[in-house]
C-alpha cells in the first residue's frame, strides 16, 4: 500500500520563504492511501502552506514528499505538473472557476489539455459527477449560480479526471452552514466512494469531525 | 539561391515572400496549439476583456489601414497616370518645362503655353516616320470641362475607333468625353476661358454626336471638336486655304495659327525615339515621352513614398507596442485563471497556446480588418483624386499590401510571445492569490 501513488511520505519537510525564513517545518507526516485527513490550526500557522507543498505548488521546499513512489520535492516543474495532471485534484477556497463559461465546460476544463481520444471521456465523467453534487443544470456562466453550487463545479472540476488524490483548502469558508455541511458530506463520500485519499484544510469542526484523522499545525510546525 | 530566386516570375516571387511572411505565425500557431482545444478559454478572454480588445483590435485596425490606404492610393495613383498617358506616344512641342507640357497635354491642365508654328509642323507632319501628328487647340470649356480642338484622327487613335454615334465632320459638331453630362443629339455654347478665367458664351451652339468610351483620363471630360473651329472661333485662321473646306490633316503652313503641342503617332517604337532625337532642338522644339517624364516624376516622389512607407511602419510599430504593453496587463489581469491551469497541471505549452492564441486573434481580426478599412479609404481617396484630376485611379489591394500585413502579423505574432512566456513566470501560488 505504501507504493500506491495515494500514500503520503513527508520526512524532514521544511517550507522556506525567497528570503530563507522557515515558513513550515514537517519533520515525518504519513498518510495512508484512502485516507481523510483534515488539517487544522490557527490562522498563519502554516495549514495551506503545506496543502500547497504536498501539491508541489509550493517553492522553495528541503526534505521528502513522496506520493507512492513518487518523490515530488526532487522533481521539476514539468514533472510537478504532469503529476497533477495525472493524480491529483485541488479544490480552492474560491473556487476559481472561469466566469465566462459554464458549469459543464469549467467541470471538464482538463480536457481542453488531454489528449483528443480522452476528451469525450472526461466531459462525461465531469457531467456525471455535476449531477451527482446536484448541480443539474448546464445553462449560463458560472457566475448565474450560488456559491455553494460553484464551489460544487470546482469539486466536480477537481474529480473530473479521477485522480487518487483530493486536496482541498478552505473549500467551505464562503459558504452558509447548511451548503458547508452538504459539502463535506459530499467531499467525503466522493473521496471514499473511489478509494482516494482526501486532505482537507478547514477551520470548520463539522468539516473536521467527519475525517478519519486531523493533523495540527501550530506555529510553522506540523505537530 | 539568388538565381532561382531570381529566375521565379514575379507572381512566383510575390507567392514566396507572402508564404516566407506567413511561415512564423503558421508554425507558431500549430507549434502552441497542436493537439489542444485552447479557444474556449481563448473565448472567455476575449469576452472578459471585451471593450479593451475592441479598442485594440481598432488600433489594430487603423494602424494597418493607413499603411494599406497609403500603400494602394500611390500605386493607384501610379497606375492611373501612367494609364491616361497610355496614347500618348510622343509630344512635341515649343522648348519649356517637359512636366508643364505633359500637364497641359495628357492632363488637360490649363497653361499658358508657347506655340509652334505653321513651318514646324508641317515638317513634323511631313516626315516619314511619323504615322499621325495631331495639333492641339486649348481655351474654351463647358461648364467646367474643357473644349479641345484635335483632328477626327487623333480621336480614333484615343478610342480606337470605338466611338459610340459618329465622328465629327463639321465645326459645329462635337464628340464628348464618357464622363461628359451631355447625349448624342443635345447642343452646347463653348465659353472662352477655362476654369476661373471663364469670360462668357461665343454665342453659337455645337451638337454632340458622339461619345467616346471611358479612358480613365481627364479626357474623359472633354468635349472634343475639330481644330479648324477652335481657331475660327477666336478670329484666326483655320489651318487651310480659303477655298480648302475639308478637315483635318494636312494644314497649310501659312494660314496655321499655332499649336501648343502636337501629338506624334510614328510608324514603329524605332522610329518614335528617333522622332524624339530630331525633334529636340534647343530654342526650336521639345520631344517628348509622357511615359519617361511620369518616370522621372515617379522617382522624384519615390523618396516621399519611401517617407510615407517608413510614417505608416513607424505607426505600426508604436501601434505593436501599445498592444504588446495592453497584452501584458490583460495577461496580468488573467493571471488567477493562468495560475489555476498550471495549478492543475496544464502543460506550458498549453498555456503558452492560450494567451498567444488570445493575442493573435486579436491581431489578425485588427489585420482583416485594417485591410478592409484601408480599401475603404483607399477608394475614397481614389475617388477624390479622380474629382480632382479626372484621373481614374484604381484601387484594390496588391502583393506589396498583403507583404505588409503578414510582415505585421509575423513580426507582432513572436513578440506577443512575450507576455504570453510572461504569464508563465513566478510563482503558481502567487499568481493565484493575485
Amino acid at each position: 500500500m505504501a507504493d500506491a501513488i495515494g500514500a503520503l511520505f513527508v520526512r524532514d519537510l521544511k517550507v522556506s520563504s525567497n528570503r530563507g525564513r522557515i515558513l513550515l517545518s514537517a519533520p515525518k507526516l504519513d498518510i495512508a492511501a484512502g485516507a481523510a485527513v483534515g488539517i487544522k490550526g490557527p490562522s498563519g500557522a502554516g495549514k495551506s502552506t503545506l496543502l500547497f507543498a504536498l501539491a508541489g505548488l509550493q517553492q522553495n521546499c528541503t526534505g521528502a514528499i513522496k506520493w507512492g513512489s513518487v518523490d515530488l520535492t526532487a522533481a521539476n516543474q514539468t514533472a510537478k505538473a504532469k503529476f497533477r495532471r495525472d493524480h491529483l485534484g485541488i479544490v480552492f477556497q474560491d473556487f476559481l472557476l472561469f466566469d465566462e463559461l459554464g458549469p459543464l465546460e469549467n467541470g471538464a476544463i482538463q480536457s481542453l489539455f488531454r489528449p483528443k481520444t480522452a476528451r469525450a471521456g472526461l466531459r462525461t465523467a465531469a457531467s456525471a459527477t455535476l449531477k451527482q453534487l446536484g448541480v443539474s443544470r448546464d445553462t449560463g456562466d458560472v457566475t448565474t449560480y450560488s456559491g455553494g453550487e460553484r464551489q460544487r463545479i470546482s469539486v466536480a472540476r477537481a474529480l473530473a479526471h479521477d485522480p487518487a488524490i483530493l486536496l482541498a483548502d478552505e473549500p467551505t469558508a464562503n459558504l452558509d452552514r447548511d451548503a458547508a455541511d452538504a459539502l463535506a458530506t459530499d467531499l467525503v463520500s466522493q473521496a471514499k466512494g473511489k478509494g482516494r485519499t482526501l486532505i482537507v484544510v478547514s477551520h470548520d469542526q463539522s468539516v473536521l469531525d467527519q475525517m478519519d484523522r486531523v493533523i495540527t499545525v501550530k506555529d510553522g510546525v506540523v505537530a | 539561391m539568388m538565381d532561382l530566386w531570381h529566375s521565379l516570375s514575379a507572381t512566383a516571387q510575390d507567392v514566396g515572400l507572402f508564404a516566407a511572411l506567413t511561415l512564423p505565425i503558421l508554425a507558431l500557431g500549430v507549434g502552441l496549439t497542436y493537439g489542444y482545444a485552447p479557444l474556449p478559454l481563448v473565448r472567455a478572454m476575449l469576452w472578459r476583456f471585451r471593450w479593451a480588445n475592441g479598442i485594440f483590435v481598432l488600433l489594430i485596425a487603423i494602424s494597418v489601414g493607413m499603411g494599406i490606404g497609403l500603400l494602394a492610393q500611390e500605386r493607384g495613383l501610379r497606375l492611373g497616370s501612367a494609364m491616361a498617358a497610355d496614347k500618348f506616344d510622343l509630344v512635341i512641342t515649343a522648348p519649356g518645362s517637359e512636366l508643364t507640357m505633359m500637364l497641359a497635354t495628357v492632363f488637360l491642365q490649363p497653361s499658358n503655353t508657347p506655340l509652334l508654328d505653321g513651318e514646324t509642323y508641317a515638317e513634323i507632319a511631313n516626315h516619314p516616320r511619323v504615322k499621325t501628328a495631331a495639333p492641339l487647340a486649348f481655351g474654351d470649356s463647358y461648364e467646367g470641362n474643357p473644349v479641345v480642338g484635335t483632328t477626327a484622327a487623333f480621336v480614333e487613335h484615343l478610342t480606337d475607333g470605338a466611338i459610340d454615334g459618329q465622328q465629327f465632320e463639321t465645326t459645329d459638331e462635337a464628340v464628348v468625353g464618357a464622363l461628359v453630362d451631355l447625349n448624342i443629339g443635345d447642343t452646347f455654347e463653348p465659353s472662352h476661358g477655362v476654369g476661373d478665367a471663364v469670360e462668357g458664351g461665343h454665342g453659337f451652339e455645337i451638337s454632340v454626336v458622339g461619345r467616346m468610351p471611358v479612358t480613365g483620363s481627364p479626357w474623359d471630360r472633354a468635349l472634343i471638336v475639330p481644330i479648324e473651329g477652335v481657331w475660327e472661333t477666336h478670329g484666326l485662321a483655320n489651318g487651310h486655304a480659303l477655298e480648302d473646306t475639308h478637315l483635318g490633316a494636312p494644314f497649310d503652313p501659312e494660314y496655321f495659327p499655332g499649336t501648343p503641342s502636337v501629338i506624334v503617332q510614328a510608324d514603329s517604337l524605332a522610329g518614335t525615339y528617333l522622332l524624339q532625337s530630331q525633334f529636340t532642338r534647343d530654342l526650336e522644339t521639345m520631344a517628348f515621352f509622357p511615359g519617361a517624364v511620369l518616370s522621372n516624376l515617379y522617382r522624384i516622389m519615390g523618396d516621399m513614398r519611401q517617407a510615407m512607407s517608413i510614417m505608416a511602419l513607424v505607426s505600426q510599430i508604436l501601434v505593436a507596442i501599445s498592444v504588446l504593453l495592453g497584452l501584458f496587463i490583460l495577461s496580468r489581469l488573467f493571471a488567477r485563471q493562468l495560475g489555476l491551469l498550471r495549478a492543475i497541471g496544464a502543460p506550458r505549452r498549453f498555456v503558452l497556446g492560450v494567451v498567444w492564441s488570445y493575442a493573435a486573434t486579436l491581431l489578425i481580426t485588427g489585420s482583416l480588418l485594417g485591410v478592409a478599412l484601408g480599401l475603404v479609404a483607399s477608394e475614397v481617396l481614389g475617388q477624390i483624386v479622380s474629382e480632382r484630376t479626372q484621373i481614374s485611379v484604381p484601387t484594390g489591394l496588391g502583393w506589396t499590401e498583403v507583404h505588409l500585413v503578414a510582415a505585421f502579423l509575423s513580426a507582432t505574432s513572436v513578440l506577443s510571445l512575450i507576455p504570453a512566456f510572461s504569464a508563465l513566470r513566478g510563482s503558481i501560488l502567487a499568481a493565484i492569490r493575485a
